[in-house]
Parts: structure tokens; sequence; C-alpha cells
């Protein structure tokens, strides 16, 4: 299973990589949003974890790149900060399937990916 | 070099002295020049030190987020003999945090990771910090003549979570530096929640606005204000001290205190009449209205279009007269209130304003109307 990670804090990146490396999964890194898109031209992932706030693209950017493609629905969380509720919101019309709030447990992250590849 | 030789030339001794300054001038600029080569090539070399062990560190940091005590292993594993109970810190690495530099990049890669992560995660980073001992540190910034120093310094003590300094921090929330004062506040009370508030009884400083914003947001979730605190903060000399307050009862709906609160309403501070109007609006104190309605006519504009405000979300069928009245003041903004007020009330006031005698007539029909599409909104 490969999962994209965009995130462009390098400790957090980095601690997402080893949790779902630990978890088994192949992962894909971005630092920033252009990264993301470029990695989804070589095809999809099985999920996708991103950050919203990124240079040079947002995760909305993100969510509305992979939804424009003709490629099974690839499932999609959204790290938000506090107080980006209205942002959460947008990314869940633009088809998010679920956030997590910033500070957030790794393990926490890797029940919700979990849950979100077997379902 | 023609002109050189012009200037030195013997034939006029007097132009020497300007070939002097011109030669001085130059080892100058050669000296200036070298002087910020040799800089920035320091400040390379620092960089990419800094970048290496900034990395070396990450990887530190990283097993620490994952690291696991021995007594969480599955029941029935014991820890070895020799187990490490913390967190293991290669040699290299403590050997290099014996330099101040690299011990300010573990902690700003720390701190980055706590605010970033919480759960067991956050747990280990707060114990590496403790662990490393790089709370002196941070504790060392408290001391710094330099108000951001001091002001980092608090924020990674309260980000790292250093109950054991608030012996310090609380010396600083009435500091002279308002950055520093802020910070240390706001650190307080990110430690010890309602606790941390007993800095209000000896401020003497302005809360500012912002402030009182962000010391409300920490609080929100918080649970347990001591009443008999909020009590005594509401005698504070400090009126910043005493707005607050207000604001904080109106946001925890300490209905017990609303007595003292009606107390504010004589208050001489305009600011402070106003806030425990809003307050009581927030309190639902049904009872506090004929209070209000007494304080009404000495109250300037503003207070009297609060005291409105919270009639018309405290008040009941009693108050409808009251309101009635005002709908012939001559100002049009309180006419508007009342209306609202009446609106809000339901159909008593309702009905009241359908009986207004100029209800047909400008601009009452006007502003009844606006109430009324306010009110459906």
């Amino acid at each position: 299973m490969k999962i994209l990670v965009a995130e462009d804090e390098p400790i957090l990146i980095r601690t997402i990589e080893m949790r779902l490396k630990r978890d088994g999964y192949e992962v894909w890194l971005a630092e920033d949003g252009q990264q993301a898109l470029d990695r989804l031209e070589q095809g999809p992932p099985d999920l996708i974890i991103t950050d919203i706030m990124m240079p040079y693209a947002s995760g909305l950017e993100i969510i509305a790149a992979v939804r424009a493609k003709a490629w099974p629905k690839v499932p999609v969380i959204i790290l938000s900060g506090m107080g980006q509720e209205d942002v959460v919101l947008e990314a869940f019309k633009l088809g998010a399937d679920d956030y997590i709030t910033k500070p957030f447990s790794p393990n926490e992250l890797s029940v919700r990916v979990r849950r979100l590849l077997t379902h | 070099m023609f002109s050189f030789y012009l200037f030195a030339s013997p034939v006029m001794p007097g132009r020497s002295w300007l070939v002097t300054a011109m030669m001085s001038i130059l080892g100058m600029l050669m000296l200036l020049v070298g002087f910020i080569l040799a800089y920035l090539l320091i400040r390379r070399r620092t960089a990419r030190i800094q970048a290496r062990w900034r990395n070396i560190h990450r990887e530190l940091v990283q097993r620490a987020i994952f690291w696991e005590p021995p007594g969480a292993e599955p029941a029935g594993t014991e820890p070895l003999p020799g187990e490490p109970t913390h967190i293991p810190v290669p040699a290299g690495i403590t050997r290099s945090l014996r330099r101040r530099l690299f011990r300010q990049v573990m902690i700003t890669e720390l701190i980055s990771g706590k605010k970033a992560l919480s759960g067991t995660a956050a747990a280990n980073l707060v114990l590496l910090y403790t662990q490393l001992g790089l709370g002196r540190d941070s504790l060392h910034k408290l001391a710094s003549k330099k108000w951001h120093l001091q002001a980092q310094g608090i924020q990674e003590l309260a980000t790292m979570e250093q109950r054991g300094c608030v012996t310090r921090l609380y010396r600083l929330t009435n500091a002279h530096n308002e950055v520093v004062r802020r910070e240390a506040q706001t650190a307080i009370v990110q430690l010890y929640g309602f606790e941390g508030l007993r800095f209000l009884e000896v401020i003497d400083t302005p809360l500012s606005e912002w402030q009182q914003i962000q010391l409300l947001r920490l609080l929100q979730h918080a649970t347990g204000i001591p009443h008999a605190n909020a009590v005594h903060w509401l005698d504070s000399p400090n009126p910043t001290v005493r707005i607050f307050t207000l604001k904080l009862i109106a946001e925890q709906h300490l209905q017990e205190i609303a007595p003292r609160v009606l107390e504010c309403l004589r208050d001489g501070n305009e600011s402070i009449r106003l806030q425990a109007i809003r307050c009581l609006r927030e309190l639902d104190a049904t009872d506090s209205c004929p209070t209000l309605i007494g304080a009404y006519p000495a109250e300037a504009l503003a207070g009297q279009m609060a005291i409105l405000d919270a009639l018309g979300h405290v008040g009941t069928a009693a108050e409808v007269e009251f309101l009635r009245t005002e709908l012939s003041a001559p100002d049009h903004r309180i006419k508007l209130e009342a209306a609202r007020a009446l609106v809000r009330l339901g159909d008593q006031g309702l009905t009241c304003l359908e009986h207004f005698p100029l209800a047909d007539r400008s601009p009452w029909n006007e502003i009844f109307s606006q109430a009324k599409t306010e009110w459906m909104v």
C-alpha cells in the first residue's frame, strides 16, 4: 500500500513517515504542495495525507487535483491546525475523507489510516 | 598608475598627503572586504555544521517520539537488568550538547515536535528535554536583559510543560516589557489553567484586549474556576483586571456571582459598567432587569444601547412597558435597539410593536421592519 504524505514541517513529515513505515506501508514524501502534485503525476497512491497550508500549492489544491483525475477514489486525510474550521469544511466539500487536528498523536493517525484503507 | 606617479612625484610634494589618504582608504576598504569575506565564510561554515547537527538531532527526536519505556512492554515481559529507563542518547550527541549553539538547535527541534504532536509522542519529547537538562538553557534566557530572549525562554518552558519553574514565570507576569509580561501570563495559564490566574491579584499594568482574548481562549475548556477568586478580582484596583473578570464570569456562566456583577453597574468606570451589562446578558440573569432599568437613565448612549440589548436577552413580559417608552426616544438608534429587544421577547413584544400608535409612520415602520427582518435572519 502506497501512502503520499504532503507536509512542510520537517519533524512532522519524518514522524509520519516513520509511523507509517512501521505499519508496513510504502511512503511517498512531498515537502511542499508542488512536490505532491508532481508525485501524483506518476500515478495514484492508495491514500493521501496532506497538510492544508503548504508552500507552492495548498492541501485543498491537492484534493482538487486528485478528485479531477479519473482514478478510483483515493482516500484523503487532511492535517489541519486549530481554528481552521472553515478550511476543513472546504476540504470536505472538495472530497476529503477525514481530518486530524494538530497537535495529534502518530498512533491516532495510524488508526485512521488503517480504518480508511480497510473500508 | 599614471596618476599614482603624478601624485607621488617629488615634483609635487604637496600632494603626498593625498596619496597617503588614498592608500589608507584603500587599505581600509581591503580590510573591510576581508572582514566581510571572513564573516561570510564563518557564517556559512557554522550554518553547515548547524544543518548537519540539526539532522543528527532530528534523528534523536524521531527516536524519542517512538520510544517506549520498558514498563510499556506487553504484560508479563519484565524489563531486562540494565535496560534503559530513560531515552538512550548517543555519546556523540551528548558531547555536542556541551555547546550552547547545539543545545539551542536541539531545543528548537523539540519545541517544533511538541507543538505538532500529542499523546505519548509529546510526553516523550518533554522527557527528552528534561533528561538533557535543556530547561536550564530556557531558564537562563529568563535572566537575559534582552526581552526577545526572555520571551523565547518563557515560550520554551511553557511548551515543554516545565511546571517546576512557576515562581520564575510568575515573577515575570508583571514585567516592565509588555511582550515578556504577556508571554509569562499566557505561559502560567497554559500550565495551570484557572489557578494560574493568581497573577491578576498583583499586576498593576493593563491587560490588553488582545491578551484578554488570548487568556479566555486558553481557558475555554478549563473547569473549576474558584468563585471566591473571581469575586476578589472584581475588587482589583486595576480596571482591566475587573473587565477581564467580567468577561470570564460571562464566558464561564458563573450565575452565582450575578449579584456581585450587578454592583459593577455602579462602578465609576464606564467601560466596566458596559462590560457588566454584557456579562449580565450572558448570565441570563432575569432578576437583574429592574437594576438594569434603574441604571438606564444615568448611562451614556453606548450603555443605554447595551442595556436595551441585555433586556432583549434576559427580559420578560415585565420589561415590555419600559421598552415601549423607549420607542419614542429622540435617538433612532435607541428606537431600533428597543424594537430589537421587543422582537426578541416574543409574542408580547411583537404585539407591543403592532399596537404602537406610530407604527405605520416613518421612521417607526422602517425600524420595526428592520428589527423583524434581523430576527428572522
